[in-house]
C-alpha cells in the first residue's frame, strides 16, 4: 500500500459522503418530481427518521384524495394537516414495510418504483426523479455564481477602505490591512460553502464536507499547491510577518507588499516585486526589522581618526538623527562609539518613522553629518599605507 | 512587539472607527476658498458692530475662559509656584499649548500676581524669529534685562545672580532651535542661563505644544521646569459657557435662541443649551477658543432692520482632506510651520534644506489654498481655525 493510500480512501470516503448528504443526518430521501403525478403537484419527500420510520411528505392542494386512495389501498395511518395553506399529509410506516407502501404510492401516482443500494446505504426512489440528488436549475447556478461575486467585491471594498485609511493614518491602516488574509480566508470559504449549499442543496454539513473533500482531492492532485495554501494559512494565524514588513526571507529584502493564500509578494529596495511561495516562508527563516510596526530601527556606522573629538562627534550625530525628516523621534535615538584598530567607529541608532523610508533616512542622516564633520573639521581616518 | 490576543482585540475594537474614518476620507477633495476667507479674529469680526467684536475679541474670550471651573486647579498652581519665588524659593515654569489656546492668558495672571510684589520686577523677552547660535539668545537677552559687558553666559549669569529678583518671560521659545545639526545652541545657552540663575529669577518658558513634546522627548527639557502648565483645547461644554458668557453680555443684541427663555423653569434653565450649534462649532474648531472665536464671528451677520445680530449654521469646511494631497515636502513645511508657529520663507529654506525659490512655492501654494496666510510681516503662519486638526493629521502620520 502506497504511503498515500489511507489519506486516499479517506477523501473518496469524505466525498462519498458529502455527495449522499450529510453522514450524520438522520434522514435519507427521494425526491418525486413535480407533476408527474396526478394527486402531486408539488413535491414528495420521502424519509427514513431515526427510529426506522418511514415518513412520506406529500404536499399540493389536489393531494387529499391521492393519499387518502394510498391509504386505504396500503392500509396504513394517515394523518391530514388542514391548518395550513396547501394540504400537508404525513403517512408513516415502518421501515421494513416501506418497499411495500411506496410502491403502492407510485402505482396510486402513475410512476415507478426502484429501492437501490448505494455505498451501503439503501435507497428508495419513487417517480422519474434521476438519482443524482443534486438536481440543480439555473438559478441555483446564478444564485451561487452570485455569492461568490459578491464575496469578491467584499473583499474589494475591504482592499480599498484600508488604502483610504491609509492615506489618513498608515498605522491604522496597516494594522487593518493585517488582518486581509484572515478576512479573504473566512470570506472566501463562507462564500464557497454557501454556494456549495445553494447550487448542490445541501445541508450545511453536507457543503463542509463536500468543499473539505474537494479540497483533500486537490491536495492529493497538486501537493504543491495545497502545500503553499496550507502554508498560506499558517502565515495568517502564526503570523511571522505582516504586510508593511521591511523583511529578510529566503535570501530577499523587501517590503511585504502582500500576503496571498499561495505566495507572498515583496518589493525589493530596487523597486522589484518578488512572489515567494509561502511554504518557503514557513520552512525558512524570517527576519523583520519592524514586526507589524510602521517604524523601524535604523542603524548608521561612521568612522573617525582616533584623535577626532568623542564628543563633539557624538553630538553632532545624535542631531543629525533627531532633525532628522525621516526620525520617529518619539523613540529612542541612541549614538554608541567603540574603538577600533584603525578609526574610532560611531553607530548611529534611531527609528526610521516609515520602513519605506529606511534609505531616505541614512542617505539624508550621512549626508547632513558628513556635511557637519567636514564643517567642524572632524578627522576622517587615514588610509593605512 | 505585539501581542497577539491583545492585537487582535485592540485592532477589532478600533474596526468600527476605522472604517468610519476610511469611509468619510476623500483625499482628492480640495479647499473652497470662497468659504475661507476671514480666517483672523479682526477679519472675522471686521463687519460687526464695535459692541459685538470686542465680546468676541481674543482678550474677552480668554478674560471669560478664565473662569472656567476646570481651570481652576491649574490658576492655584501658578500662583503657589510664583508666590514660592516670592518668597525666596527657586522656580520655573513653563506655559506650552497651541496658538489660540490662551497661553497669553497665564503669562498675564503670572505677571499680576508678580506685580503684587514691589521688590520683583518682571522683563519680557519675545523671540518673533528662529534663533540657533547662543549669541542669538544671550545678546538680546543682555539688551532687554538692561546687562552690560560682553554677551556671554558667565557674564550674564553673574550679572543676574548679582541683580535685583525678577520674573523673566520668555515668550515664543519655540523659536530658540531648529531642526539642523547645530540648531539647538540658543536653547542650550537659554536652559544653561536658567539653570545658573534660578536663586534670583523666575524663568517662564512661553513654547508651542507641538515644540514642547519634541523638545521634551529629545532632551531633559522637563527637568528644568518645576510646573509645566498646557494651555488646554476645551471641551463642549466649557466652550458653550464661554461662548454663552460673552453673548448674555450682549442680550439685547443676539438672538434669543441662544438663551434660555425667561418662561423655562429654573432647573432646565440651568441646563440649557443650544447644543447643536455648540456642538458643531466644537468639532470645527477642535476646542481652541480663538478658532471658535473666529468661526462664531464668521457664522454672524449683523441685520440692520432687526438691529440685532443673526448667527447661521457652522460651516463644514473640508480644508484637511486636501492635506493628504499635498507632496511630503509640503507637508513637512506645514509641520515646521506648526511648531514654530510663524516662519519666513529663507527660515523654511534653511528648515527642510531647499532653494529659497522651492520653499516661496509651497508657502504660496498653501496660502493659496487658505490654509496658511502672509503675515504683515512677511512671515507665515497656519491659519488658526485649521491649526488643531492639522497638527493631529500631521501627527498622527508620523511626520510631526
Amino acid at each position: 500500500m502506497s504511503p498515500r493510500a489511507p489519506l486516499r480512501v479517506l477523501c473518496l470516503a469524505l466525498l462519498a459522503l458529502a455527495t449522499l448528504g450529510c453522514p450524520e443526518a438522520p434522514k435519507q430521501w427521494v425526491r418525486m418530481p413535480q407533476g408527474d403525478a396526478a394527486d402531486v403537484s408539488t413535491e414528495t419527500h420521502v424519509f427514513v427518521t431515526p427510529d426506522e420510520r418511514v415518513q412520506v411528505h406529500l404536499q399540493g392542494a389536489t393531494l387529499r384524495e391521492g393519499i387518502e386512495r394510498v391509504a386505504t389501498s396500503t392500509g396504513l395511518a394517515v394523518k391530514i394537516e388542514a391548518d395550513v395553506p396547501e394540504v400537508r399529509l404525513y403517512v408513516s410506516f415502518d421501515a421494513a414495510d416501506a418497499p411495500s407502501a411506496l410502491r403502492s404510492l407510485a402505482e396510486v401516482g402513475g410512476v415507478t418504483y426502484e429501492r437501490y443500494t448505494e455505498s451501503g446505504l439503501t435507497l428508495h426512489r419513487v417517480g422519474t426523479a434521476p438519482r443524482d440528488l443534486f438536481e440543480s436549475g439555473p438559478y441555483h447556478f446564478f444564485l451561487g455564481a452570485f455569492l461568490l461575486l459578491v464575496a469578491y467585491l467584499l473583499l474589494r471594498l475591504f482592499g480599498g477602505l484600508v488604502n483610504r485609511l491609509e492615506q489618513v493614518s498608515r498605522e491604522r491602516g496597516k494594522k487593518l490591512r493585517q488582518l486581509g488574509p484572515l478576512v479573504r480566508v473566512v470570506v472566501w470559504a463562507i462564500a464557497v460553502v454557501s454556494a456549495v449549499m445553494v447550487v448542490l442543496r445541501v445541508s450545511p454539513t453536507a457543503a463542509f464536507a463536500f468543499t473539505g473533500g474537494g479540497l483533500l482531492l486537490l491536495g492529493i492532485a497538486a501537493r504543491e499547491l495545497t502545500a503553499n495554501l496550507l502554508a498560506g494559512f499558517t502565515i495568517a494565524t502564526d503570523r511571522p510577518l505582516y504586510v508593511g514588513d521591511f523583511v529578510e526571507v529566503a535570501g530577499q529584502r523587501g517590503e511585504v507588499k502582500g500576503i496571498g493564500l499561495r505566495s507572498t509578494q515583496l518589493v525589493t529596495p530596487d523597486d522589484t516585486m518578488i512572489t515567494i511561495p509561502n511554504k518557503v516562508i514557513t520552512e525558512g527563516v524570517v527576519a523583520s526589522a519592524n514586526y507589524g510596526e510602521v517604524d523601524a530601527l535604523v542603524e548608521i556606522t561612521f568612522y573617525v581618526a582616533h584623535e577626532a573629538d568623542v564628543a563633539q562627534v557624538r553630538s553632532l550625530v545624535w542631531e543629525g538623527l533627531v532633525t532628522s525628516a525621516y526620525c520617529a523621534w518619539r523613540k529612542p535615538a541612541r549614538v554608541f562609539v567603540s574603538e577600533e584598530l584603525r578609526a574610532t567607529k560611531v553607530v548611529a541608532a534611531a527609528y526610521v518613522y516609515d520602513v519605506r523610508h529606511q534609505r531616505r533616512f541614512v542617505t539624508d542622516v550621512t549626508h547632513r553629518v558628513k556635511e557637519a564633520f567636514g564643517a567642524a573639521e572632524v578627522p576622517y581616518p587615514r588610509p593605512q599605507p | 512587539m505585539p501581542q497577539d490576543s491583545g492585537h487582535i482585540r485592540g485592532i477589532l475594537s478600533e474596526t468600527a472607527a476605522l472604517f468610519q474614518t476610511a469611509v468619510n476620507a476623500r483625499p482628492e477633495a480640495h479647499v473652497a476658498p470662497a468659504d475661507l476667507e476671514g480666517l483672523s479674529l479682526e477679519e472675522a469680526s471686521a463687519e460687526l458692530p464695535q459692541q459685538v467684536s470686542a465680546a468676541f475679541d481674543l482678550d474677552s474670550l480668554n478674560a471669560s475662559a478664565r473662569e472656567l471651573e476646570s481651570s481652576t486647579e491649574t490658576w492655584t498652581q501658578i500662583e503657589k509656584v510664583v508666590r514660592r519665588f516670592l518668597r525666596g524659593r527657586r522656580a520655573a515654569i513653563a506655559v506650552t499649548g497651541l496658538r489660540g489656546t490662551g497661553r497669553q492668558a497665564y503669562l498675564h495672571r503670572i505677571a499680576s500676581t508678580v506685580g503684587e510684589s514691589e521688590e520683583v520686577g518682571l522683563s519680557r523677552l519675545r523671540f518673533d524669529s528662529i534663533r540657533t547660535g547662543a549669541s542669538e539668545f544671550l545678546e538680546p537677552t543682555a539688551l532687554a534685562l538692561g546687562l552690560e559687558g560682553e554677551g556671554t553666559h558667565e557674564n550674564l549669569a553673574a550679572q543676574l545672580r548679582e541683580g535685583p529678583r525678577r520674573v523673566v518671560v520668555v515668550e515664543r521659545a519655540h523659536n530658540l532651535y531648529m531642526r539642523k545639526i547645530g540648531g539647538f545652541e540658543a536653547l542650550r545657552a537659554a536652559l544653561a542661563l536658567m539653570a545658573a540663575t534660578l536663586e534670583r529669577v523666575l524663568w517662564v518658558f512661553e513654547v508651542d505644544r507641538y515644540a514642547w513634546e519634541y523638545l521634551e522627548q529629545i532632551s531633559p527639557l522637563r527637568d528644568y521646569f518645576d510646573l509645566v502648565v498646557e494651555a488646554p483645547l476645551l471641551s463642549q461644554a466649557d466652550l458653550q459657557e464661554v461662548f454663552e458668557r460673552q453673548i448674555k453680555e450682549l442680550q439685547e443684541d443676539f438672538p434669543t435662541r441662544f438663551l434660555a427663555p425667561k418662561d423655562l423653569p429654573e432647573p432646565q434653565r440651568e441646563t440649557w443649551r443650544e447644543v447643536g450649534f455648540f456642538k458643531r462649532l466644537h468639532a470645527a474648531s477642535s476646542g481652541n477658543l480663538e478658532a471658535a472665536g473666529i468661526l462664531f464671528c464668521r457664522s454672524t451677520r449683523w441685520s440692520v432692520q432687526l438691529k440685532k445680530a443673526v448667527v447661521l449654521p457652522i460651516p463644514k469646511i473640508p480644508f484637511e482632506e486636501a492635506l493628504s494631497s499635498y507632496p511630503r515636502t509640503t507637508l513637512l513645511a506645514l509641520a515646521m510651520l506648526v511648531e514654530h508657529e510663524e516662519l519666513s520663507q529663507k527660515d523654511l529654506a534653511d528648515l527642510l534644506l531647499i532653494s529659497a525659490g522651492h520653499a516661496q512655492s509651497i508657502l504660496d501654494t498653501l496660502a493659496r489654498h487658505s490654509v496658511t496666510s502672509r503675515l504683515a510681516s512677511g512671515r507665515y503662519s497656519v491659519n488658526t481655525p485649521w491649526l488643531a486638526a492639522i497638527g493631529t493629521h500631521l501627527s498622527n502620520w508620523n511626520i510631526l
